[in-house]
Formats: structure tokens, sequence, C-alpha cells
């Protein structure tokens, strides 16, 4: 029986969903295929031919919770006219709202997919690749409006960007404070200073910085390398020599 | 973006702090360095001074704290007449001026609290806030029925802050010269202001207020239960503009008359009718209506008093110009000094204090009080509370006292402001 994309997408849904339930009931490694598809109501094996591995239902989960953070991000009616800070505040806000209702199936996986060094990488990379699609749109338009000045190192901010949300969503798991007011503050605080290091153009300037004793460091080595010729060339003669023997 | 930022983190404020109580501690080194040299006049002067500028150092660092700081440097400017005029006014300015929560944590709050987008709970909401409470924000927003209301939104994580704060302060205030004096008003601010942050506490004393104050010349606004909580508190939005801002906009003498009249009324009928008074008389929680009423907006700090103490206030404030000797049998009754005190001390004190009631005696001296052609009214008795400030401990702890004196001066300070000219005698505490 050929069933539809629609139907196969909310087949796939189910077993997400599914698989949270189980997993917070009975944990991480006594959660089975098996057991998952007995309680979606699909045949032991119909569901591997959504997901090849336990594992790859994590990574959809956390995929569908960024695709959902753009979503609701778009939702926000006035959302263009934030400022960077509260722009990606905002995302942080949204991921953790999508997150509450499986807190606990969080705390069980997240460490495990973003901690630990798997086969994975490539599920990770499209995790990454969409969390960093993300951040830059964010920094597109903040650049566009001259918000910001165009960032030297934007790559290396995007990495370190999700770097600081696994960093973020770890403290959030631990964070006792009433409505997780700690997370609220903890985040408004480093993205305030991230925000204003990156406004100032600090990486920029470091970069700038470190070029120049770049330059000048392998300036001085050349130098040096010329007063030493005779040793190099005696170096290279004896090297070359001992290649023709 | 270029907002002034102001510290959230314990770090930061730890930070500033350090760097505030370095500063004191140097002015008071400066101060014991000098002293040997400096003859013993120069030497009380020198103190003043010092006090003065360690008062500005605080300040300071104060006002780059959000919400409790704010409220202490309010009770310091209040309570104790060691700030510079020009700082008392800096401080003003900044009643209705503290640097804004950004959107996106106002829009987290928000979802907490209705589970859902302010968007899809309100007609429409204003993301920017259009005034600063002292623990919050306020913003605009309409209801889906239409009604236009305003939401007061409280700073995440202030209860926890409250006290990481004061505990700051007290150390900042140590090297004060009047640092004895402070202490236990610092401890009084605490506890006031872990009530204030209790918006649920505050909606009540709204309806308090709307049900048993009736008078024609104020507005309470409607209070909206249903959008409120804890942390956010959903009542009418008045139309006006704040008491301060009001007074810039030129009212004539008449206007500004009558708004004082109608501002003292309201402090007379809450202490005498509801024995309940609005505590905390900051121009920014008045609202001056386009047909001139008074909105009040701000009830978090009410203070509540014991009907005797308001019998035995008012039978005090009706002997004040009469009866000397029945005024001073009057102090007895309340209860004012320890047990342990000699007779010596305590004629002492009442002759500081029936000065200080021939002072308070003035403003009820004649039918209608002007605060323009008395501007010396201030500055007269401050060496009286000074002298009297010497015999602290023998005076029982009379909190009562203070709000209502603090409050009543509050509201008195705002009519110097004003220069306005209005009848202080009035039927609760004066006999044609």
């Amino acid at each position: 029986m050929k069933i539809s994309n629609e139907q196969k997408k909310i087949n796939r849904l189910k077993i997400i969903e599914i698989a949270v339930d189980l997993i917070i009931e009975e944990g991480y490694k006594s959660a089975t295929m098996r057991g998952i598809a007995k309680k979606a109501g699909f045949g032991d094996a119909t569901i591997y031919n959504y997901f090849p591995t336990k594992e790859s239902i994590l990574f959809a989960y956390y995929e569908d919770k960024l695709n959902e953070t753009i979503e609701k991000m778009k939702e926000i009616k006035d959302f263009n006219e934030y400022t960077i800070n509260e722009q990606l505040q905002t995302v942080f806000h949204i991921q953790f709202e999508l997150f509450l209702s499986d807190r606990e199936f969080i705390a069980i996986t997240f460490k495990k997919i973003f901690l630990t060094i798997n086969q994975n990488y490539k599920q990770i990379k499209t995790i990454k690749n969409l969390f960093r699609t993300i951040i830059k749109d964010i920094f597109d338009a903040a650049t566009e409006a001259e918000e910001i000045p165009p960032q030297i190192f934007e790559e290396m901010i995007f990495h370190l960007i999700f770097d600081y949300y696994i960093g973020i969503v770890i403290f959030w798991l631990n964070d006792s404070s009433e409505k997780f007011n700690e997370t609220t503050i903890l985040t408004d605080k480093s993205l305030d200073l991230f925000c204003s290091v990156i406004q100032a153009g600090v990486a920029n300037k470091v970069f700038d910085l470190a070029s120049y004793f770049f330059k000048n460091h392998i300036l001085s080595r050349l130098t040096m390398l010329k007063s030493h010729k005779d040793t190099i060339n005696i170096i290279k003669r004896e090297f070359m020599g001992s290649n023709n023997e | 973006m270029n907002e002034i930022r102001i510290p959230k983190g314990k770090f930061q404020r730890t930070v500033i702090t350090a760097k505030t109580a370095g500063k004191v501690s140097g002015q008071v080194l400066t101060y014991l360095v000098k002293k040997p040299f400096l003859s013993k006049d120069n030497n009380i002067a020198a103190k003043k001074d010092l006090s003065e500028k360690n008062a500005e150092t605080i300040f300071k660092s104060l006002t780059f704290l959000k919400g409790t700081a704010l409220k202490i440097a309010q009770f310091l400017s209040m309570e104790l007449e060691i700030l510079p005029e020009a700082l008392r006014k800096e401080l003003e300015k900044s009643y209705n001026r503290v640097p804004p929560l950004n959107r996106a944590i106002v829009r987290k709050i928000l979802k907490d609290v209705y589970e859902d987008n302010p968007e899809s709970v309100f007609k429409c909401f204003e993301a920017k806030a259009f005034a600063a409470a002292s623990l919050g924000q306020v913003h605009r927003a309409k209801t889906k029925e239409g009604h236009k209301i305003a939401l007061k939104i409280q700073y995440p994580g202030i209860k926890n802050t409250i006290e990481s704060d004061l505990k700051i302060v007290r150390t900042v205030v140590k090297p004060l010269p009047d640092y004895a004096f402070i202490l236990p008003g610092l401890d009084e601010v605490e506890e006031k202001l872990m009530e204030e942050t209790d918006y649920i506490n505050e909606g009540k004393n709204l309806l308090f207020f709307k049900h048993h104050l009736k008078l024609k010349l104020i507005k309470v606004p409607a209070l909206y239960e249903k959008y409120s909580s804890d942390v956010v508190i959903a009542m009418e939005y008045i139309k006006g503009l704040p008491l301060n801002e009001w007074i810039k906009t030129n009212p004539s003498i008449e206007e500004k008359n009558k708004i004082a009249e109608s501002l003292f009324e309201i402090f007379i009928r809450s202490l005498y009718e509801l024995k309940c008074i609005h505590a905390d008389p900051n121009p920014g929680n008045f609202i001056i209506t386009p047909d001139l009423k008074v909105g009040l907006i701000d009830f978090g700090c009410i203070k509540q008093f014991d009907p005797t103490f308001v019998d035995n206030y008012q039978k005090l404030n009706r002997t004040i110009l009469r009866d000397k000797s029945e005024y001073f049998s009057l102090h007895n009754e309340l209860n004012l000094f320890i047990n342990d005190i000699s007779e010596e001390v305590k004629n002492n004190i009442m002759h500081i204090m029936h000065k200080i009631s021939i002072w308070y005696g003035r403003f009820y001296k004649k039918e209608w009080f002007d605060f323009k052609k008395n501007k010396d009214i201030f500055t007269e008795p401050q060496n009286l509370f000074k002298e009297l400030s010497k015999y602290k401990k023998y005076f029982n702890s009379q909190p009562d006292f203070i709000y209502l004196d603090r409050t009543r001066y509050g509201l008195y300070r705002i009519f110097e402001k004003m220069e306005v000219k209005i009848k202080i005698r009035n039927t609760y505490e004066w006999d044609e």
C-alpha cells in the first residue's frame, strides 16, 4: 500500500513523539526501536522506513525544534525591528519554550548528542547548519541595517554561538530557579556582552592586531634567515649532496 | 542599542560596588589624614563635606543598577538630608527613566504568564515600554474588547537580587558617618521592597483604594485581573502626564493649586478614614489627567496603620499650636522613649521637640500656606533634626511614625517645587 507524503509526515512525527515519551519513561537504553514501533502501532520493520537508527530519531527531534523556532520567529510581527541582541535572545527563549514540555527528554539526550564524539557527525552537521542559517540571517540583517560592522571571522563566530547554545541548554537543564529566571538572566547578560563586542568590531580589531604581529613576526624571521644565509646554504648543499649519493 | 547598559548580573554589580567601596574608603582616609590639621569648625565642615561626597559616590553607583538600587537611592535621598540638591534633581529624573528591559525578555515574561504570544492575547501590544516603574516597566496594550490598558512588567529574578543588592549597599554605607542611622532603615527598605515585588498584593491594594477612597478628584484605574499575575499587573490606562512632567508644561497657578489640594486631600482622607496611606509620594506615581484629576497608579507601597496610632497622631496635630503641656503629655502616652531614660535627657529631647513643633505649626498658622513665600521652611529644621538624632538611642523604634512623616514630608516637598498655596488646615487636624 502506497502512503501519501502527508501521511508519511504524520507518521514520522508520531514516531518522534512516542520515542520522546518512551525515552522519558524508560530511559534511552531501555527504549527500543521495537518498543517505539509497537507503541506507535507500526510493524517492527515499518519504523525503519522512517529512521534507520534510534539515534536518528533524536537528531530528527532537535532538527524539528529548530525548524519550529524559525516558524515561531516569523510569527512575531515586529521581529525585524528588534536589535540583534533581542533577536538572538528570542531564538533562545523560543527554543526553551519548545523544549519545556520535553525537558526530561532533553536532559537524557542532549549531552549524548551534542557532547559525545560519535559517528553521526553528518547528522550533527545538519543541525549545526540549520542553526547557522538562523544566526546568519540575524547577522546579515544587522549588518545590512549597519547595526554591526561586517565581521571578518563570521564563520568562527557562528561556531562560537553554536557552542554557546549547547552551553546555555545545559545551564538551563540544571537551572532550578523559578521560571528558569537564572537562564533568562544569564542569556541576557552574556548576549549583551557578546553583542557589544560584535558591535565594537573587537573581533575585527583583534584580527588587525594579529595580522600586524604575524607580518612583523614573519618579516623578522625572514631577516634572521638572511643572516644565516651561509648556514642554510651548507645545510642545503649537504642535503642535496646526500641526496645525490 | 545605544541605550545605557544596566549591569544585570551579580558579578558586574559587585565590581561596581567594589569600585564604590574603594572610593568611599579613600575619601574617609583623606579626611582622617587631614583631621589633625583642621580646626574644630573646619572639622565639622569637612565631615559634612565628606558625607556629601560619599553620598554622591554611592548614588552614582546605585543608579547603575536597576530596580532595588533605585529604590534605595530614593530612600537615601528622602530619609537623609545628605544628598546635595543637584543630585536630588538628577535622582528625580531617574524615577521615570530607567533603561528598559529588552523586547525579547518582555515577550518571554508575558509568554510565561499567558502561555501565549502577547499579540494573540491582546488586540495590540507595544513592545517598547512607555514608562519605568521602580521594579519594572510599563507597556501600553489594548484588549480584544478594545480597552486601553497599562501593563506593568516586573524585571525577572528581582526577588533574588534584592537580597544581594542590599548586602552590597550595607557594605558600601559602612564608611559613612551616618552608618548606624542608616542601617535600620535599610532593613525596612528590604522588607518593603519584597512586599512590592508581589503584584498580586498590589492588585489587592488597588482594589481597596478603588472601593474605599471615593473622591471626585481622583481616578483609581480599574484592575484587569484576567491579565494580571505575580509579575504582571494590568490596569486601565489613564491618559495624562506624570506630575513632574505636567509641571513642565507650565500649568497656571490655579491649576497647580487645585492639583496640590487634591494630593493633600487624598493623603488626609486616606490617613484618617482608611487608616491606610499611599506611602510613596514620588511625582512619577501621580498622573494628572486632562480634566485635572489625579490618577493613582502605583500601589506597591501602601502603609496600614493601627487606629490608635492614627488617633494619637491626630491629637498631636490638634494640640500642636495650642497647649504645650498637653502636647508633652501626649508624647508620654505615645510610648516614644525607652524606659531607661533620665529626666534630664528627656527634658533635653522635649526642648528640641518643642522647637520642632513650633516649626511644624507654621504650616497651620494661617488659613492658607504659601509654599512659594516660605521657601526657607525646609532648611530651618534641619539642625533641629540633627540635634534630635543625637538622642536616637533613647527612642523606641517607631516605623509607623517614620512612614507617615516621610510621606507627609515628601508631599510637602512636592508642593514646595510646585510653588503652590493651599490649605494645610483641614477638618481632621484643625478646629476653626
